[in-house]
């Protein structure tokens, strides 16, 4: 058939303009070359007529499927079986030190060093204080001061795991013969010793 | 050439690394001990605190039987060789503190009070309370009260 070569520029755009896939200004540019062109007329005629022909094929071969199970068996091609739950695990952790080694060494260095720091503080603070291996609180050794003119009583209170250090004022020269006096009778002052006398000193032999 | 992730991963190390040099560094040797002070007398009926009354019951029947115990301060003290531990006291005297000996665990802390008491030895134990005169106050007498650290 003698065709006019002006027609050629529009043949591509026949099936899309059945299909209703031109954009407008090119439908309305087309359709005015259709009503002054009847071979392309015809032409758009065939290929409509050629459509419909595969469209009813394809729905009679549609009809003719058994759809049943049909998105099983579609999701069935898709996922693979399940793995055992121990090859998994091991799928899971090669990938992880595989892909996110960075994440998971970071990950190891700052629990190292939580462990570092952690654990000597708490074994620090639950542990006895030092120097404390003793099971009582003990006085090993007492010593007044020359001129605080005192003598040390220690006092051993067993039942109540204590010591107690007392200090007590030594007894004066006054005191002593203060002492001695209550010693003699009163009734016979003259048996009373001389207490003002000096005492006797050593001289030559 | 390190990535961020490695040089945060190495900083961390360092850090944790200087931390723990830190916490395990050799350090001078010292011993807690709790330290109190307590004023006995005859001047009213009073214990200050209520928990005063295990002293005074030892006392008691010790034969010091006063009727007011007041404590007049408490502290925790960490005792070391050097320098002595110095609590200055009431009634103007001062009580120096020294660790005396460590050995295996077992420490001596050594009293003065210049003065009045050259030296009074003590070995620090789990339990038990030392009680030390500590010279005259208003009327009564100073006491030490030394006991496991709490």
């Amino acid at each position: 058939m003698a065709h006019n070569p002006a027609c050629e520029r529009f043949w591509p755009e026949l099936s899309p303009f059945i299909d209703g896939e031109l954009a407008p200004s090119e439908r309305t540019h087309l359709e005015r070359h259709l009503a002054a062109c009847p071979d392309c007329t015809a032409l758009v005629a065939d290929l409509r007529a050629g459509s419909g022909l595969m469209r009813l094929g394809m729905e009679m071969a549609a009809d003719e499927a058994d759809f049943t199970d049909f998105a099983q068996k579609v999701l069935a091609r898709v996922t693979p079986d399940r793995p055992p739950f121990m090859e998994r695990l091991r799928l899971s952790f090669d990938e992880f030190f595989t892909h996110q080694r960075n994440v998971w060494m970071t990950s190891l260095a700052t629990a190292a060093v939580v462990m570092l720091v952690a654990v000597p503080v708490l074994l620090l603070r639950t542990a006895q204080p030092a120097g404390y291996a003793g099971e009582l609180m003990e006085l090993q050794a007492v010593r007044v001061a020359e001129e605080a003119h005192v003598q040390p009583v220690v006092l051993e209170a067993e039942a109540d795991k204590a010591t107690i250090v007392w200090l007590v004022d030594e007894p004066t020269r006054d005191d002593e013969d203060e002492d001695l006096r209550r010693q003699v009778s009163p009734k016979s002052p003259a048996a009373a010793p001389n207490l003002n006398t000096p005492r006797p000193e050593g001289g030559e032999l | 050439m390190s990535t961020p992730a490695t040089s945060a991963r190495n900083w961390v190390l360092g850090v944790g690394l200087l931390v723990a040099s830190l916490a395990w560094a050799d350090k001078p040797a010292k011993v807690p001990l709790q330290v109190d002070v307590v004023s006995v007398s005859n001047e009213g009926t009073v214990l200050e605190p209520a928990t005063l009354k295990k002293m005074k019951d030892t006392f008691d029947r010790q034969g010091l039987s006063f009727t007011a115990y007041r404590q007049l301060s408490s502290a925790r003290l960490e005792v070391s060789a050097e320098p002595p531990t110095e609590l200055k006291l009431p009634n103007g005297r001062t009580v120096s503190l020294r660790l005396d000996k460590l050995d295996k665990d077992s420490a001596q802390v050594k009293l003065s009070i210049p003065g009045l008491l050259d030296e009074s030895r003590v070995t620090l134990g789990k339990a038990g309370t030392v009680y030390q005169q500590a010279g005259n106050h208003r009327g009564g007498k100073l006491v030490l009260v030394l006991s496991p650290s709490r």
